[in-house]
């Protein structure tokens, strides 16, 4: 294959109308912010990394919501649910085979399908059950609070799967970190290891992300989002197309939900609770929801900018957030990168003209 | 009541709908209707407001399912069917209000419907053609929200047809139009027709009902009323009360 060819074929799988960035600048500064990510430990202290490793890690909730809502039109508030589904999952099952296999691989399968699953069904009732709107905003609010309400009862020895204790409003302690491979050639994923496993995983999923949402399922979705009166009678079967995309979006945030006890190595009930289940929801909204890297750009900005103000003694981190939510969604509904990146886009393109 | 069924096999029909009866609440919106449209045929549905000939459209579409009758396409039952499986045989309608995609231009609107019947690479080729066919060629990267009335009720009336139906419903596809783009509709349906298409139409213009010179079914209070050509209908005197005023 020669340059030109592989070139040409990543225009076609990555590029598209859903994706803002398509040009040569956009993709050449995208590897080099990706070359500086992958270099960063070489540069950061171990604190920064953990750090940086830890915001990367909920990314895939910012992805997964970008997909189901800034695609699909579908206002999701059970990424929380899956997260957290996720991350018990994995400490269930983890906890009680560490020991005898030595690997957490099972343990990673069953944290990101136990949510896939669990989102397929809630999905299946919910779309072929024709509700829309903000009907399904509140099912699954309703769901994430009925997670964290029962998990939050929880307390006491008889509530235990095998070795792992739920522990109430406690949580569960004790998670072992991700140590995938079989035999002899598993590998800790702990620190460093741990930032690599993860930023490679970003990397690949919003490059799958990208493609799946310039494909024809991406153009169904976007319609379907858009116009479902219209779409359906084209001949598109809608319940089926929101469908795949909620339970995509809940498998990711299970996903986040991992790495998440696999980097703190705990998890509690409030990783479920009504202020945690719209952070991802502001993050995406105010980043811009119908652009994946928007979403991604708003999440490690967002939660760098939380942190801060956690740091310096603010307790108005949350409240602040509302704030930027609020303004964002009053004055720029579309969130605030998509209009940044245009604006460059047109500046670019008037200096490309100047100089012919 | 007036009624001119005329005697055609069933063989012929492409859509036949039986019996048909329809409640909201109290209200009968559509009560015990007949029609069959034959292949190849221009089909209007007439009548006053409150005849229920949106509801018979929506009934054809499945959004609403009967209380009772059959409705009946290409020779299958679809009466218990969704929507989409609907379409998928072969049914294809345009809304009387244009339903587009707003956010998206003209292209990628036409997009939509032609990527479940083209293949990834005759579909750029095949969007050129339709968009040129209604004369949206020099507008396709315009955003949809952006184009006049017309232009997108065209745009929506070429996406229907780009799924290549058997059967197009069109709910008054002249609504809001100037009489000149109401004369060019008529002549891009009478075209549509001459290549095979059948046709089903709601309109309110009898303007543009002669120029199509369509078979007729006039409904009336949810009823079906009379059947004819439109020189029948016009000469039928309780027709002529109902809808068409006194003379």
């Amino acid at each position: 294959m020669s340059l030109k060819n592989i070139s040409s074929w990543w225009q076609r799988a990555f590029n598209g109308p859903q994706s803002l960035g398509r040009g040569k600048v956009f993709w050449i500064s995208f590897w080099a912010v990706t070359a500086i990510l992958y270099l960063y430990p070489l540069l950061g202290g171990e604190y920064e990394v953990n750090n940086l490793a830890y915001f990367l890690s909920g990314l895939f909730l910012a992805l997964g919501l970008s997909l189901i809502w800034g695609h699909g039109d579908v206002l999701s508030f059970g990424q929380m649910a899956f997260f957290g589904m996720g991350g018990y999952a994995y400490g269930i099952i983890g906890i009680n085979l560490i020991e005898k296999t030595g690997n957490t691989n099972l343990a990673l399968l069953g944290g990101i399908l136990f949510p896939l699953i669990f989102a397929l069904i809630l999905g299946y009732f919910m779309f072929y059950g024709r509700v829309s709107g903000v009907y399904v905003s509140i099912l699954t609010l309703v769901t994430t609070l009925v997670f964290e309400t029962f998990l939050g009862q929880t307390a006491g020895p008889q509530w235990a799967i095998g070795k792992a204790e739920l522990g109430g409003y406690n949580g569960m302690t004790n998670i072992p970190p991700l140590q995938l491979g079989f035999g002899k050639s598993v590998v800790l994923f702990d620190g460093i290891p741990f930032y690599y496993f993860v930023l490679t995983t970003v990397l690949l999923v919003y490059l799958w992300l990208r493609h799946l949402v310039n494909s024809k399922y991406g153009n169904s979705l976007v319609a379907t989002g858009s116009n479902p009166e219209r779409t359906e009678v084209f001949g598109y079967d809608i319940r089926l197309i929101q469908l795949i995309s909620f339970a995509i979006a809940g498998g990711l945030a299970g996903f986040s939900g991992v790495l998440y006890v696999s980097w703190g190595r705990y998890i509690t009930p409030s990783t479920m609770g009504l202020t945690t289940a719209a952070l991802p929801v502001i993050w995406v909204a105010i980043g811009g929801r119908k652009s994946l890297l928007a979403a991604i750009i708003s999440a490690m900005v967002l939660q760098y900018f939380t942190q801060f103000l956690s740091i310096t003694g603010s307790e108005f981190a949350l409240v602040m957030l509302g704030v930027i939510l609020v303004l964002v969604v009053m004055y720029i509904p579309e969130g605030i990168i998509p209009p940044l990146a245009r604006r460059m886009t047109h500046l670019l393109t008037k200096k490309k003209a100047a100089v012919k | 009541m007036n009624t001119m069924m005329k005697n055609e096999t069933a063989s012929e029909k492409l859509l036949e709908i039986q019996n048909v009866s329809k409640s909201f609440g109290g209200l009968k919106a559509v009560k015990d209707v007949n029609i069959g449209v034959t292949k190849g045929e221009i089909h209007c549905l007439i009548g006053p407001n409150g005849a229920g000939k949106s509801t018979i459209f929506r009934l054809i579409m499945g959004y609403h399912h009967p209380d009772q009758g059959k409705i009946i396409f290409k020779g299958s039952d679809i009466t218990a069917k969704a929507p989409f499986q609907r379409a998928r045989l072969g049914l294809s309608i345009k809304f009387q209000t244009p339903s587009v995609y707003q956010d998206l231009t003209v292209r990628q609107n036409m997009h939509i419907p032609m990527q479940l019947v083209s293949s990834t690479k005759d579909i750029d080729a095949e969007i050129d053609k339709q968009l040129a066919l209604l004369n949206l060629y020099d507008i396709s990267e315009r955003l949809v929200k952006n184009i006049s009335h017309g232009q997108r009720q065209w745009l929506e009336i070429g996406m229907a047809l780009a799924v290549k139906p058997d059967l197009l419903l069109l709910d008054e596809p002249t609504a809001g139009m100037s009489p000149d783009e109401t004369q060019r509709t008529a002549q891009i349906i009478l075209q549509l027709n001459k290549n095979g298409m059948t046709v089903l139409a709601i309109e309110h213009d009898m303007e543009f009902v002669r120029t199509l010179n369509p078979k007729i079914t006039v409904l009336h209070l949810g009823q079906f009323f009379a059947e004819g050509t439109l020189e029948e209908i016009e000469n039928n005197e309780e027709v002529r009360l109902i809808y068409l005023g006194k003379k």
